[in-house]
């Protein structure tokens, strides 16, 4: 969750786009499918992490398009944090192979 | 883009239509749309970009347990059908076609001996030595034991085919497979159909001749051309229900023609019905007169009169339905 939490950060932006930037900064490591993105927004939106409203902007076709709420904002940190305390912990184990 | 629309709208066909899952496929179909756009400006060719688009979609089940479904959307109430169960199905048709064919030339066989006898009898040809009610039972024994043998082979045909009685209702989906092999094989069957049935008519057009030829001997020989018309009509019947089984077991099969809907079976039910009280009742009535008045030369015309007025009635019945 960390990696959509990450592209929601600053900016608005709608699905595909979210898509192809999780593509993009994972260099083609992680190709995120349709329904478990879908199925993402809909678990943030119903916890009221992110808020989702349709508008049209470029090619003039409507999209939805999803913004962190501050909410999601402090979700997000806790999140990191707990996922920086996890990596710390774990890092020994690794380092002892 | 169409595959792509249309693969949408396969994987959303079974699920409920409400605001929410409309809004989530709006927005799927937007994202693959995008992903498609992007693809193709990449250069790659069609087939490229629908094939990634749709195989980075994912399972559909993920996003039914975000909105509350099921995972697995309303698995068919219908019994699957395989083109193996359809084969065995036709050979079995096939098989009990041939019965209830021979079971029905039977029991035509059987009023015509029932006639034939009484015939002879009442012209003194036969039974001279039996008192009243023996000559009466002469004529009886053949009729029964035909009948019965007829009786049995209908029986014995209704329980081969009691497991397929599902297919009537139409419950039941055929393996994508089998419709097309089916089809094939029903168009391949079709002039065979068609020959068998021609046959039939011709002779039950020329059964009659039987009684003009027998005419021509005297007037009273003109009752033996009844027994010999039955036989001949029996032979085009065993056609008809030969061909006519077939062919009905492919349409069930493919839900066709009068299993497209469900209208048949109700007049198939009518007709039936009718069938199986005016026909004993001729046969009782026959036998009535013959015993009662000792006319077994002439009560026969009770067969072809009904047969007509039977014959008139099912076709006004079907066509009166159809409209």
């Amino acid at each position: 969750m960390g990696v959509q939490s990450d592209v929601l950060r600053e900016i608005i932006s709608y699905g595909y786009e979210i898509s192809r930037q999780i593509r993009e900064k994972t260099s083609d490591g992680y190709v995120i499918r349709e329904t478990t993105l879908y199925s993402v927004f809909a678990r943030l939106e119903n916890a009221g992490y992110i808020e989702s409203y349709s508008g049209s902007v470029s090619m003039g076709r409507p999209r939805t398009y999803y913004r962190i709420t501050d909410a999601g904002r402090t979700y997000y940190r806790q999140k990191c944090q707990e996922w920086q305390e996890i990596q710390d912990l774990l890092q020994p184990f690794i380092e002892e192979e | 883009m169409d595959t792509i629309i249309s693969y949408l709208n396969n994987l959303f066909a079974n699920l409920p239509k409400t605001e929410r899952v409309l809004a989530l496929k709006d927005q799927l179909q937007a994202s693959m749309e995008d992903k498609y756009l992007a693809l193709k400006a990449k250069g790659r060719s069609e087939n490229e970009a629908i094939g990634s688009v749709i195989s980075e979609f994912g399972n559909i089940d993920e996003l039914m347990t975000e909105l509350g479904l099921a995972p697995t959307p309303q698995p068919s109430p219908l019994k699957p059908f395989s083109l193996s169960d359809a084969r065995t199905f036709l050979a079995v048709t096939r098989q009990t076609a041939i019965l209830i064919g021979i079971g029905v030339f039977l029991c035509l066989l059987g009023v015509a001996s029932l006639i034939l006898i009484g015939q002879l009898v009442d012209q003194g040809q036969l039974g001279q030595n039996l008192g009243e009610s023996g000559r009466g039972a002469l004529a009886m024994i053949p009729f029964f034991i035909l009948i019965a043998t007829g009786v049995s082979l209908f029986v014995y045909s209704g329980m081969k085919l009691d497991p397929y009685k599902f297919l009537e209702t139409g419950e039941f989906e055929l393996a994508p497979a089998a419709t097309s092999e089916l089809e094939r094989q029903r168009e391949s069957f079709q002039p065979s159909f068609g020959l068998g049935i021609m046959i039939g008519v011709s002779l039950c057009i020329l059964s009659p001749l039987a009684l003009f030829l027998f005419s021509l001997f005297g007037e009273e020989r003109m009752g033996f051309g009844v027994p010999v018309l039955l036989v001949i009509v029996g032979v085009a019947v065993f056609f008809f229900i030969y061909f006519g089984t077939i062919k009905e077991a492919y349409n069930k099969l493919l839900k066709l023609e009068e299993y497209a809907n469900k209208n048949k079976k109700e007049t198939d039910k009518v007709i039936g019905i009718v069938a199986a009280t005016v026909w004993p009742l001729a046969t009782a009535t026959y036998l009535l007169l013959g015993f009662t008045q000792g006319m077994w030369g002439t009560a026969w015309i009770i067969f072809p009169i009904l047969g007509i007025v039977f014959g008139v009635f099912s076709a006004i019945y079907t066509g009166i339905k159809k409209v």
